[in-house]
């Protein structure tokens, strides 16, 4: 028994050194290195996209992989002014309803076929199409047509509508949007939009070649060889949940780009990618805002501002929020420096307006900033007459972010510390809480956090779309003020560039003023940026990555050292 | 015998209607819906998405559209029912009974349910292989080991490894082998999409990672099911014959022993092949388990109905693979007619 029991106890003692040292033996395996030829930047992405079709996206990865392949009429400098993309002039007429783009000259696809104003119609068409289903239907509205085109369906009320086949060609030609030669696009407007050749840059006007995507119109964009686009680069390889691969498209009117390929690399677990960036696999690697104390210091780390600003959302119909002192109260009791350098590690830079540095409208303000005792005493001036008197305040954030509920509870601490008010934390799954912000019946009493990403950089983005008294958004928490709304309608009209900025300007004062839900913050993004990386210009635009929208020409890589 | 699978293969059918009847109410009680982004939809983008996907009919039964049916004046029973069962539940249903799982909603349509199952499921089943053939290959023997030598420092070095196996969460483990792997051997903790292709060494350290904590499992039912059996009467038998030790351990012993193993080998091996999203993350792994758990979360309801419906019918398999594999062990279990 004793020898037999002598051989059991090797075998165990084999398998728990196979156990405990098996995966060295895999080292061979992991490996990853297959060199890519010529320079190419290895970006690491966390989120891979659902879907990215141009007409159908409204993510920022989506639209990072489309703005490689594809180009708009129109484009964003690094000081974010709208130059010419694939238009290479508009021109409005006299009263600011209808503009027409002049396209370059001789620019082709990827695959050296014609592109032309035709195209482009296409792109507007295919985004209105009410079979399309596209998420960003609604920002052609300015597009005489497209709003009746994509609202085919809503006619009844409930059941659903069969639209008969002549009511659908009828909304179709009324788009107006006409190719009147190869080179001129036309697009008639519901009324001046002096900022429509900002929103020509979006990804919504990227042109698709209609034989390629008409095949399967929900599927072609899974095949590489279907996206034949316009922008610098092409996509050559989709390997789902891993890998995108780009290529130089030697077709670019602006000249062929310093890099020969770009790749996405998709980790959803940042601490692999930030080892990967380490040992040199990446150029590029997203950071979680947890990973930030860790990076602090290293000179390949860098944090610019994204075009987001977080706001702490309040529901104007329901007390203690409808009292304006109330409000200034929160607002004045929200240290936001600390909250930006040590609650979220550095990630955003305290702010206490809503549009962004850098975007015309946006004003400088230190009304309404953190001040505990200023704070205290607007409490006391309120109707409530201090913390005493004020209802339960329940506070609602997105549970689905594991670094919420820290942020929630210091949040909730500074105010139990400053003003002596309770607050009841309401975790709430992502979902969920999009749900309940449907309208100011559900909407939550307060919100960590409200915010706005924006879609092209211009302030009526900004204000327009979110906080007029008609506005989907401004409805949910029942902000409304005519004056404002005055204001934003005069900047919106105008045709000078430089003549809008002042409307906005004043509508912006008017934002701070009322405090509808104390501005906070502007977002940062986080990343890793390899000191073999040269040549990008980081801009508030690149919410994925620095020079993602406009250095895409000047990115380069040295050798490795 | 034939019968008996047959017959309890048929008992699965009710229990898989059963998961996706309450699996799909539970999901429309979740609040929010596939189209609720952070961004909201203007109405009728939404309209035309609900239209698109049949999300617009009503949720169990149709009545409006069977009377309608009726008030065109047809008396056809097939054609009436049909209208009356015009609902999402319904259709959904009649389309798993044609092995159509739907289109996913987070893709708007591009891929069907069981396409990204037929493309995903295969890298979580070879994950979770590898895992079950590590926890099986490793914690069986390790448990017979600790059993034989009760007590000493082999039992205590398998104690001590069936603990770290349990209890060191896998995103911990998972995370610390990568990051030693590419320090230690200068290794790339990511992975070019090739390496999934086929068995390839990469499935190895997932493989491992997943299993640890079944093979500690394993190692320690092996240990407790052998100490019983070793004390019995024909064990002692056996050896007062003067049958050879190991005769005794495999035969003997280890055969009764095995019912335990094997009653959680099923389960767990389900357990192990329909993915974790931890281990897929880390590892950059396309499978279905990421798939599943974010499906949760964006309200893509085809999806999730689709994975839940796919789990179920893998876990009744497997219940019944464990059920005909007992008859092999005991013959005292074996189904008699």
């Amino acid at each position: 028994m004793q020898r037999f029991s002598a051989r059991w106890a090797r075998l165990a003692a084999l398998l728990v050194a196979v156990t405990l040292v098996g995966p060295t033996a895999v080292a061979g395996v992991a490996a990853a290195a297959q060199d890519a030829e010529g320079k190419v930047l290895r970006v690491h992405h966390i989120t891979y996209p659902d879907d990215f079709d141009p007409q159908k996206s409204s993510f920022s990865n989506e639209i990072d992989i489309l703005a490689l392949a594809y180009e708009g009429l129109t484009r964003q400098d690094t000081e974010l002014n709208t130059v010419p993309g694939a238009a290479e002039s508009w021109e409005f007429n006299d009263d600011g309803t209808v503009i027409t783009f002049k396209l370059r000259e001789g620019l082709t696809f990827s695959d050296g076929s014609p592109l032309t104003a035709e195209n482009f119609r296409y792109a507007i068409e295919r985004t209105c199409d009410p079979n399309t289903a596209g998420e960003y239907q609604s920002i052609l509205d300015d597009i005489v047509g497209c709003a009746d085109f994509y609202g085919l369906n809503s006619a009844g009320e409930g059941t659903p509508v069969t639209v008969d086949e002549a009511a659908y060609e009828e909304a179709r030609s009324n788009i107006g949007a006409r190719a009147i030669d190869d080179r001129t696009l036309e697009v008639t407007l519901r009324a001046p939009a002096p900022y429509f050749p900002t929103l020509a840059s979006l990804w919504v006007f990227f042109p698709v070649k209609p034989e390629l995507v008409e095949e399967d119109p929900d599927n072609w964009w899974q095949d590489p060889a279907n996206h034949v686009g316009n922008g610098p680069f092409t996509i050559t390889g989709i390997e789902e949940e891993q890998l995108i691969t780009f290529e130089a498209n030697e077709e670019y009117w602006g000249g062929r780009p310093q890099l020969d390929g770009i790749e996405y690399v998709y980790q959803p677990e940042t601490a692999v990618a930030l080892e990967a960036f380490r040992s040199g696999d990446l150029d590029i690697a997203q950071l979680d805002p947890s990973q930030l104390p860790e990076v602090e210091g290293d000179p390949e780390y860098l944090a610019y501002p994204v075009a987001f600003t977080g706001n702490l959302a309040f529901n104007l119909t329901q007390e203690p929020f409808t009292d304006k002192k109330v409000r200034e109260a929160f607002s004045m009791a929200f240290d936001r420096e600390t909250y930006c350098a040590t609650i979220r590690n550095g990630d955003c830079t305290p702010t206490l307006s809503w549009i962004p540095e850098g975007i015309p409208g946006s004003i400088e303000t230190d009304k309404y900033g953190f001040d505990a005792e200023a704070a205290v005493q607007a409490l006391a001036e309120s109707s409530y007459g201090g913390p005493e008197g004020l209802p339960e305040i329940r506070m609602f954030y997105n549970s689905d972010d594991p670094a919420a509920t820290p942020r929630a509870e210091w949040v909730a601490g500074q105010y139990r510390d400053i003003l002596g008010v309770e607050i009841t934390l309401e975790p709430t799954e992502g979902t969920a809480l999009v749900d309940l912000r449907k309208n100011p019946e559900t909407f939550p009493q307060s919100l960590l956090v409200g915010g706005w990403y924006q879609d092209y950089p211009d302030p009526q983005n900004w204000l327009s779309v979110y906080w007029r008294c008609d506005a989907t958004f401004a409805q949910r928490f029942a902000y409304c003020n005519e004056e404002f709304d005055k204001l934003v309608e005069q900047g919106d009209t105008t045709l000078e560039p430089e003549a809008r900025t002042p409307f906005y300007e004043q509508a912006s004062q008017i934002l701070v003023d009322d405090v509808p839900g104390p501005f906070l913050y502007n977002l940062n993004q986080t990343v890793m940026v390899s000191e073999n990386v040269t040549g990008y210009t980081a801009t508030n635009l690149d919410a994925e990555w620095p020079g993602q929208f406009t250095s895409l020409l000047t990115l380069d890589k040295t050798e490795d050292s | 015998m034939i019968e008996f699978v047959i017959r309890r293969f048929l008992w699965a059918v009710p229990v898989i209607v059963t998961v996706a009847a309450v699996t799909f109410f539970l999901m429309y009680r979740a609040p929010g819906g596939p189209w609720d982004l952070e961004k909201p939809l203007p109405n009728s983008t939404v309209k035309n998405l609900n239209a698109k996907f049949g999300l617009d009919k009503p949720l169990w039964i149709n009545p409006s559209a069977a009377e309608e049916k009726l008030d065109d004046g047809s008396r056809n029973p097939f054609t009436v029912g049909r209208a009356f069962l015009d609902s999402q539940f319904f259709n959904y249903m009649i389309g798993v009974a044609r092995f159509d799982l739907g289109p996913s909603y987070a893709s708007k349509g591009a891929e069907s349910v069981q396409e990204v199952i037929v493309e995903k499921f295969p890298i979580s089943a070879k994950i979770g292989l590898v895992g079950i053939v590590f926890a099986v290959v490793v914690g069986v023997p390790l448990g017979i080991v600790s059993a034989l030598r009760q007590n000493t420092w082999i039992d205590y070095l398998s104690l001590f490894t069936s603990t770290i196996g349990v209890s060191v969460p896998t995103f911990v483990s998972g995370l610390l082998l990568l990051i030693f792997l590419s320090k230690g051997l200068n290794v790339s903790p990511i992975r070019r999409p090739e390496a999934w292709d086929g068995l390839g060494t990469a499935y190895l350290l997932p493989g491992i990672v997943l299993g640890l904590g079944t093979m500690a499992y394993m190692a320690r039912l092996t240990r407790s099911s052998m100490l019983e059996v070793k004390r019995q009467d024909f064990v002692r038998t056996a050896r007062a014959k003067g049958l050879a030790n190991n005769p005794v351990i495999g035969r003997h012993m280890l055969r009764n022993a095995l019912i335990p193993i094997i009653t959680i080998l099923g389960p767990a091996a389900a357990d192990l092949v329909t993915g974790s999203i931890i281990i897929e993350s880390i590892f950059n792994a396309p499978g279905l388990g990421r798939e599943f758990v974010e499906a949760i979360g964006k309200r893509d309801y085809s999806m999730i109905m689709g994975t839940a419906i796919f789990y179920a019918v893998l876990i009744a398999f497997a219940n019944v693979a464990v059920d005909l594999s007992y008859g092999f062990v005991d013959p005292r279990i074996r189904v008699r007619r």
